[in-house]
């Protein structure tokens, strides 16, 4: 009999300790949410002094020198050229992403690995000058969360490092298997923004369309 | 006049024949075979306006083989760059041709046939064997103006409007034409084309810059100078083109000329496709963890309630 009593007992200790686990796990999601929006945002301040400098230089012509009215920006003429990256705290970004209706403005880092995406969103593949730009978030609130929320023709704006702004609207909200990436990369829309469900099994997809 | 807008009428006869060639060629699969054993010819003009350019020699290589079916593969020195044939546009045909054009000088290839037009800027090459020919010019100059020959890429069989193999062709050059100047500036651009396997691509690439097929310098493009590089008061009576001095493992390489810039392109060929990242916070084991913390509390206190009971009621 004192084993049935001590066999409720450890049981009662294991489901305590799963509920401690269930609460860590908690704690350390907010704070890692909590953290990645704080770095974002400390990124964000030092990338938008950095673009305002460096298109101001853009802007001063040498004395004496007229601007060639023919000549096209480098991303119209060629479409296909990198797309210019600023280093912050060693990490390249090629611009900045704003949705105004969700309050969000986030840094848009170069390229994507599982460590970059714990700091801000990363490209995932194409160009804002070609128009195919995909870019992945976590699903933090400060980052991708609330993507899924955004409406048709809500307004987004992408500004590269060069200062050059590619306004956009939302066409559609989608869902997406994670294996369907042709579908996540399709050139139909402008810039498509995703991030995970919030159960991680598929991806929230938003495409948007060039306005201007 | 009225020569004149019969070669102008002409010209643009040829030069619609030679964009079709590779469209078509493409798709040649389901037209009759390719007769291996048949002798074909070409015939270039090089002018403008009716007015054709004499005295200007052209060079032609035998690049690849052309199968039954219409398919090419590269052949002789030609095997050893990296380029791609596959699906090609006619952008894609013309960047090819540029720049297999820049590697045959920078490497001093012997062209199968070199030869100048004529008064009439005509010039033919014949007993020619099947495959597929790059064709580069040397500039002309006429008053203050230089005429520069596009690299072309020509088929020989081409296929004619009618699905029909056409074994005598005959093309009229396209040319670039600016006024001579003092200097001269170029510039050239990195495009990669490896979405998903950006891990593959080197931390910098070197170019050469040649001068009428000499490489006089060469420069690395990274991502420090955002892949690109402008050389500056550059004479302005030399040719100037670019080669990329070793490709990546697992790209090619396809160069275009757009003004006085070229585009490079670097195009990844790896098999592994690329995956959608996990970008979930781990929210899911929560809901399982309280579940099953609740099942296994409620589990351990009926134990404790029963064994409570019995032990009241053996006093």
């Amino acid at each position: 009999m004192k084993t049935k009593g001590k066999a409720g007992t450890i049981l009662i200790i294991v489901g305590l300790l799963l509920f401690a686990a269930a609460l860590f796990l908690t704690g350390y999601n907010l704070y890692d949410e909590r953290r990645a929006g704080a770095v974002a945002n400390r990124v964000l301040n030092v990338l938008q002094q950095q673009t305002s400098a460096g298109s101001s230089n853009d802007m001063q012509l040498p004395e004496n020198s007229l601007p060639d009215q023919t000549e096209l920006p480098d991303y119209i003429l060629n479409p296909d050229m990198e797309m210019p990256t600023e280093e912050v705290e060693g990490n390249d970004y090629i611009g900045v992403l704003e949705i105004p209706s969700l309050e969000i403005s986030l840094p848009v880092m170069s390229e994507w690995s599982y460590p970059k995406l714990k700091t801000s969103p990363c490209r995932y593949s194409g160009s804002a000058y070609t128009g195919n730009l995909a870019i992945a978030a976590h699903n933090y609130r400060t980052h991708f969360g609330s993507i899924k929320n955004l409406a048709a023709g809500a307004q987004l704006t992408f500004t590269d490092v060069k200062g050059r702004c590619f306004y956009y609207e939302v066409d559609a909200v989608e869902v997406l298997e994670p294996t369907a990436i042709q579908d996540m990369i399709s050139e139909e829309w402008d810039l498509t923004l995703f991030t995970c469900t919030p159960g991680g099994r598929a991806r929230v997809a938003v495409r948007c369309l060039k306005t201007s | 006049m009225k020569a004149k807008m019969l070669w102008r009428r002409t010209a643009v006869v040829l030069l619609t024949l030679w964009i079709g060639v590779f469209c078509m060629a493409v798709t040649a699969s389901a037209r009759g075979n390719v007769d291996a054993g048949k002798e074909a010819s070409l015939s270039i003009y090089f002018g403008d306006g009716g007015s054709g350019f004499s005295n200007v020699k052209f060079d032609i290589y035998r690049v690849a083989n052309i199968s039954d079916t219409g398919d090419y593969t590269l052949t002789g020195d030609f095997q050893r760059y990296p380029v791609s044939l596959d699906n090609l546009d006619s952008s894609g045909w013309r960047a090819l041709a540029q720049t297999l054009a820049a590697y045959a000088v920078r490497d001093g290839l012997n062209p199968l046939q070199a030869k100048k037009t004529g008064a009439d800027g005509q010039v033919g090459f014949s007993k020619l064997t099947v495959g597929l020919y790059l064709i580069t010019g040397d500039f002309y100059e006429k008053e203050g103006t230089t005429y520069t020959p596009e690299p072309m890429l020509i088929s020989l069989p081409s296929l004619a409007e009618k699905d029909e193999w056409l074994y005598d062709v005959e093309v009229s050059c396209k040319f670039d034409s600016e006024t001579i100047p003092a200097f001269v500036e170029r510039k050239v651009q990195k495009v990669w084309k490896d979405d998903g396997k950006e891990d593959k691509r080197p931390k910098q690439i070197s170019v050469q810059l040649l001068e009428n097929g000499t490489v006089v310098d060469t420069v690395a493009l990274s991502k420090e100078n955002n892949w690109e590089y402008t050389w500056e008061n550059l004479d302005g009576g030399s040719r100037w083109q670019v080669t990329e001095a070793e490709v990546p493992d697992g790209y090619t390489v396809a160069i275009t000329q757009e003004g006085t810039a070229f585009i490079m392109t670097n195009t990844c060929h790896s098999e592994s496709p690329p995956k959608l990242p996990q970008t979930g916070m781990l929210w899911w084991p929560v809901p399982m963890l309280v579940c099953c913390g609740l099942l296994l509390i409620v589990i351990g206190l009926i134990v404790r309630y029963r064994h409570g009971g019995n032990n009241e009621n053996e006093r």
